[in-house]
């Protein structure tokens, strides 16, 4: 069985208001208050000195259990939402590698589940490990990326992306968070993202809330689990309106949706649900046996939903 | 979700036009079908009121735009679902009626 055996989060310290990012990217004024009052965005992290492996590394670093059992780290994966996250021929993916001593792991990136391949990379490395067989072996796996150029910096109409990263350490062991379920399906009539058609891009919204709440249900069934059992959702941090509808589709009570990261963080690329499990950690709302679903949406457009058990 | 960012800033009317206050149910109701047809450009005649906003391809975007509008209109602080929760212009206003009535002093109703 798949296990999360830690996870580590890392948000740079420059804090920029909503309002400086969309003045940068000339929005209308109305609709950045828009963001603000009805989505719930405020502020997100940019670290401007540091570039991805950086990021990447920041996060690594906080991995205490990581110290000491690098030769057991048989993958190391990097979820990301962007093909091009850095001009070539650097490879920051390699760069991290190297620098925390783990040449010696088949390393590769997920993308093609766009904000949602951080619980794709999460999936593939369980299964990945599961098939070798070895108990103690261990797969590491990157989420957060850099909001380096205006498309990578807002998704109009929807959020503003942040920088934030997260290390996830899975085994198959005894891992202090059990993989129960997981649900993911891709609508590929979505695929052109940023550059659908208005109509295309008026029947994702329409299809969005159903397609979300498919894959909650669906894992949590796959779970064994009832949605009532499940203590806290850990949801990307693209806005709050997705999740106050949701809740109120689901009769799932939206206090048990762990909102608190939206306004400081927007949305971090693929690293929201860990960056949130990080916070629900600090904030003592996870307890041993606490059922938990991790959830995220891609464009392109993929829905993803996972329970856990911690 | 990955309509023009410009949409809400190319709205023909200004902000404060929308504001200004109603009288009476028949003025809210009058100035929700107002502003509903300036954010879908048709004229308000062609507004009916029992058919959904989005049926008339109001999107996420211009109904959370008309929440804020209303929120301004009104001086109050409304639900973020509340054009999802009460679809047409006849339900939207009924209801606001009804939030605006509760907040009038007993002996003024």
């Amino acid at each position: 069985m798949t296990t999360i055996e830690a996870v580590s989060a890392y948000l740079p310290p420059t804090v920029v208001p909503i309002e400086e990012i969309g003045e940068r990217l000339a929005m209308d004024p109305k609709q950045v208050r828009t963001f603000r009052r009805f989505y719930g965005l405020s502020e997100v992290r940019y670290e401007p000195e540091g570039d991805l492996a950086q990021l990447m590394l920041n996060a690594a670093g906080k991995l205490t259990s990581l110290i000491g059992r690098e030769s057991q780290v048989r993958y190391v994966l990097q979820a990301r939402t962007l093909q091009t996250v850095a001009p070539y021929p650097e490879n920051p993916l390699h760069e991290v590698r190297q620098a925390l001593g783990l040449e010696h792991a088949v390393t590769f990136a997920v993308t093609q589940h766009a904000c949602a391949s951080g619980l794709l990379a999460v999936h593939l490395a369980g299964e990945l490990l599961a098939a070798d067989g070895d108990p103690d072996a261990l797969a590491l796996v990157f989420a957060g990326e850099k909001a380096f150029t205006p498309t990578a910096q807002l998704i109009p109409n929807t959020t503003f992306m942040g920088e934030g990263s997260a290390a996830v350490l899975v085994g198959t062991g005894s891992g202090h968070d059990r993989l129960l379920g997981y649900a993911t399906r891709t609508y590929g009539q979505f695929n052109a993202g940023l550059r659908m058609t208005a109509e295309r891009a008026a029947e994702f919204e329409t299809i969005y809330q159903d397609g979300l709440a498919e894959v909650v249900l669906a894992a949590v069934q796959r779970a064994g689990v009832d949605l009532a059992d499940v203590h806290l959702i850990l949801p990307h941090n693209v806005n709050r309106l997705s999740w106050v509808r949701l809740c109120k589709q689901l009769g799932y009570p939206v206090d048990r949706v762990l909102l608190d990261n939206i306004a400081v963080t927007g949305h971090c690329f693929c690293a929201d649900s860990f960056i949130n499990y990080q916070t629900a950690l600090e904030l003592e709302r996870l307890a041993p046996g606490d059922r938990y679903l991790m959830v995220a949406v891609g464009l392109g457009a993929t829905f993803s939903a996972m329970v856990f058990e911690h | 979700m990955t309509r023009e960012p410009t949409k809400t800033g190319n709205h023909p009317r200004k902000e404060t036009d929308m504001a200004s206050n109603a009288e009476g149910p028949a003025d809210l109701r009058a100035w929700l079908t107002g502003c509903v047809a300036q954010y879908l450009r048709r004229p308000e005649t062609e507004i009916d009121p029992t058919v959904r906003l989005a049926d008339y391809g109001l999107d996420s975007v211009y109904a959370l735009a008309l929440c804020g509008d209303i929120e301004t209109h009104l001086d109050m602080r409304l639900s973020e679902t509340l054009v999802w929760d009460y679809p047409t212009v006849d339900e939207l206003a009924a209801h606001l009626e009804e939030l605006v009535a509760a907040q009038q002093p007993a002996g003024a109703r």
